[in-house]
């Protein structure tokens, strides 16, 4: 019995230090219905545009036991697979969850030349993608959107921390205690456009 | 009778050696780990489907759910498996 209950205390614990992982999609970006999603893709938000092939950004975590670079290897070798694609490995940029790695890839679709950039970072055995794509030919014109996107994602134990102001902080913390659940919800969804919608998700979710 | 059990304990004991195994154990560890290592990039690869496939698909019904929605929706799902 002694030793469930130690167990029961591990598992706790390691629930409530559960990492989240989130990143502030563009502004006014529409959320896509998770039912469409592959099955390692967590959210998907699409732009607003009228171009056929629409602008998106999508998070996806795997379970992984290797190296950043032995990943990015990996993904490299899937794409080189097809000799239509062209990999490219663009090197270290830094993000607010730390170092990651950015690649690109062109490649064809039914629909015509895409271009997808990844994001790939690696902590505690997963592996978060961030994907941003476009046709190739409308793809600068996201540029500055998706690199904004891209820096901001975040690796963090505590969602509320996460906002920059302290009495924001604070008053968040009493309301979750003294509204009820729509309120509350009204509240996030009104108070906190900033942090992005992945990250008003994920509170919620809580 | 004692002493054919143990020779047939150590015929058994002696066939067992991984000396007399097909694959060594350094090559089924390999071989797995190469199995599990062509498994490694699925992420990625579902992340640039979504990206590709998606924007097509938008266009149908199921596209643009409020976050209000998908929260609702995350809960009634945990609440489902929590019941289960």
């Amino acid at each position: 019995m002694r030793i469930i209950n130690f167990l029961f205390l591990i598992f706790l614990c390691g629930s409530l230090n559960a990492a989240d992982v989130f990143f502030i999609p563009p502004k006014d970006w529409l959320l896509v219905d998770p039912k469409i999603l592959s099955s390692h893709v967590k959210i998907c938000f699409m732009g607003n545009a009228k171009e056929d092939f629409r602008p998106s950004m999508n998070l996806a975590i795997e379970e992984v036991n290797v190296s950043l670079n032995e990943y990015v290897a990996a993904v490299k070798k899937i794409y080189g697979s097809n000799r239509d694609n062209r990999f490219r490995d663009l090197g270290k940029i830094q993000t607010n969850a730390g170092e990651a790695r950015m690649t690109s890839v062109d490649l064809q679709t039914q629909w015509g030349a895409a271009r997808l950039m990844q994001l790939i970072f690696v902590k505690e055995s997963k592996v978060y993608i961030l994907t941003a794509g476009a046709s190739k030919e409308d793809f600068s014109n996201y540029a500055k959107e998706f690199d904004k996107a891209f820096r901001s994602l975040t690796y963090t134990t505590d969602l509320v921390s996460c906002i920059p102001e302290q009495s924001r902080r604070e008053t968040l913390e009493k309301k979750r205690i003294t509204l009820n659940s729509e309120d509350f919800q009204k509240y996030i969804l009104e108070e906190f456009k900033d942090m992005g919608a992945y990250w008003q998700i994920l509170v919620l979710d809580r | 009778m004692k002493k054919c059990i143990a020779i047939v304990l150590c015929f058994f004991i002696a066939s067992s050696n991984a000396a007399f195994a097909n694959e060594s154990i350094s090559d089924h560890a390999e071989n797995t780990d190469a199995l599990y290592r062509e498994s490694t990039g699925n992420g990625a690869i579902d992340g640039a489907f979504t990206a590709t496939s998606a924007s097509m698909i938008g266009w149908g019904v199921g596209l643009a759910l409020g976050i209000g929605i998908l929260a609702a929706l995350l809960h009634q799902s945990k609440g489902s498996s929590a019941h289960n």
